[in-house]
């Protein structure tokens, strides 16, 4: 060998100039570079990010390919892009084993499309290559299994476990599933509480990057269980852009900040109406309150959808949008928001590591 | 999120005393009796008056916790040996305890001195039975 052949260094060198944007740090001392092979003059290399949905994934392809070709000697680059989902665990308690994350999707009010924001984060994280379940936390409006596609009964697994149901590659749970769609289902809080148990402790969910969990509107019974059940990685608001919703958004916020549930940010839903027979954006609810509310309040603004009848179409026929129609425009405000929200999730965890470790991993048994 | 500081460590410290090491640095002995004193659930304190239910003297000196587990990220909830488990404890409360009930192990400050004294003077509630403090 001699000493211009290239080095492995040579090209760690050069990627250490590529910079994560969301976690604010070079992507080889993050650790992303594996698999390094130098093969006369190809070089192939693995990144490893910190979540599939990671929203500039192909403009961190582009600069590691575009650098690496550049190194004098290369003449062909192979970069490929894997991911290894980070946990972010705020709270450091034992939460569900297998579970990396479990994001909460909650609004102040009901009407917000928060159902369908849920169910359509889900499958852009499914769509990006991570594994994903849902919980449909909604006890007394379930939705998802229509919403879905998906009907039935759940069987019992091994060790008595509930096995989810599974609708466009994601495992569901719904109170649908569990009762007659009907009968309306006439509870008191303790009861909530037990189900929300059952949904997350006693479901099979295997291995997951991501749980999201559509939670019922307002701030009751059953956040206030899916906050003390699980440790929560966070949640997402859900607002239209009205300030009726803006106020109850707000609520709904200061109450997780109580739990201390990480707010990862707002969603602005039936943000504006692309009118399909002359292409014009309509603000119907105004716009940008959801911003607005993000800045008032210090939280990060995840991104807007548009109202678009193909959604409410699409959810009605068990088809969500970002299925039916990857191309629409909602289906892509959807996918960018998953981005988004995955994205908050790696930063939580980059933050978390390396600092306190888990406050009580195991109960504490008093001894006299 | 809110800067509050938040527990990076909980654990028992000796017969009677919870140790709660702070992410700020502070640490905080609670005596687990005074702990019980202080619950905050439905059953001790009225939930609309805020009027106290619990009289301290109805919690016995020998009463410990059994068991003490996480709840969500943001508190924990003790099983007790006198059959008590309703509470829950938020992170921010058990913080609140130990600005006004308890000498932190860091920079001393002239209200804990304060409190002291009046233990020695026999003053109701907590200061009549010792309140964790190691002095």
């Amino acid at each position: 060998m001699s000493s211009d052949i290239l080095s492995e260094d040579a090209v760690l060198e050069v990627l250490g100039t590529v910079q994560d944007p969301d976690l604010n740090r070079d992507i080889v001392s993050l650790g992303f570079i594996k698999d390094v092979v130098i093969d006369g003059g190809k070089v192939s290399f693995k990144v490893e990010l910190t979540t599939p949905a990671c929203p500039v994934k192909e403009q961190l392809k582009m600069e590691c390919f575009t650098k690496v070709s550049g190194i004098p000697g290369v003449e062909e680059v192979d970069v490929e892009m894997t991911a290894q989902t980070r946990q972010a665990n705020p709270g450091g308690s034992p939460t569900l084993p297998g579970v990396k994350n479990i994001v909460a999707v909650a609004s102040g009010k009901g009407g917000v499309g928060k159902s369908t924001i849920a169910i359509n984060l889900a499958l852009s994280l499914k769509a990006s290559g991570a594994a994903v379940g849902l919980i449909d936390a909604d006890v007394f409006g379930p939705s998802m299994a229509m919403m879905f596609g998906v009907e039935g009964q759940p069987e019992m697994g091994e060790n008595n476990k509930i096995l989810p149901l599974e609708g466009h590659g994601v495992k569901v749970i719904s109170m649908a599933f569990l009762s007659d769609s009907d009968r309306p289902v006439i509870w008191r809080g303790p009861m909530v509480h037990q189900l929300i148990r059952q949904f997350t402790a006693d479901v099979e969910w295997g291995e997951l990057d991501y749980l999201i969990v559509d939670l019922p509107p307002g701030t009751g019974d059953a956040q206030l269980s899916m906050s003390q059940v699980v440790s929560m990685s966070g949640v997402v608001i859900v607002t239209t852009p009205q300030d009726v919703s803006l106020i109850d958004a707000r609520k709904g916020l200061k109450m997780f900040e109580q739990l201390k549930v990480p707010i990862l940010g707002i969603i602005e839903n039936m943000s504006y109406f692309i009118c399909p027979n002359c292409d014009e954006r309509h603000e119907i609810f105004r716009h940008g309150g959801g911003r607005r509310t993000a800045e008032e309040l210090g939280v990060e603004y995840l991104g807007e959808i548009p109202l678009d009848p193909a959604v409410v179409t699409g959810g009605d026929a068990g088809q969500p949008i970002v299925v039916e129609a990857p191309e629409s425009p909602a289906a892509i405000a959807c996918n960018k928001v998953a981005g988004r929200v995955a994205a908050r999730l790696s930063i939580l965890a980059e933050q978390s590591s390396g600092g306190a470790g888990p406050v009580m991993p195991e109960p504490i048994d008093w001894k006299s | 999120m809110s800067g509050k500081p938040v527990p990076v460590e909980i654990k028992q410290s000796g017969v009677r005393e919870l140790r709660i090491a702070w992410s700020d640095g502070q640490v905080n002995d609670f005596d687990v009796v005074e702990l019980r004193r202080s619950c905050r659930c439905a059953n001790c304190v009225d939930e609309l008056t805020g009027t106290q239910i619990l009289h301290p003297t109805q919690v016995g000196e020998d009463v410990r916790p059994q068991t003490i587990r996480q709840v969500g990220n943001y508190a924990f909830q003790v099983n007790w040996t006198d059959g008590h488990t309703s509470g829950i404890f938020t992170f921010d409360y058990l913080r609140k305890l130990a600005e006004v009930t308890n000498a932190p192990s860091g920079p001393a400050s002239a209200e804990d001195g304060s409190a002291g004294e009046e233990e020695s003077s026999g003053g109701g509630g907590c200061g009549s039975h010792g309140c964790g403090c190691s002095h």
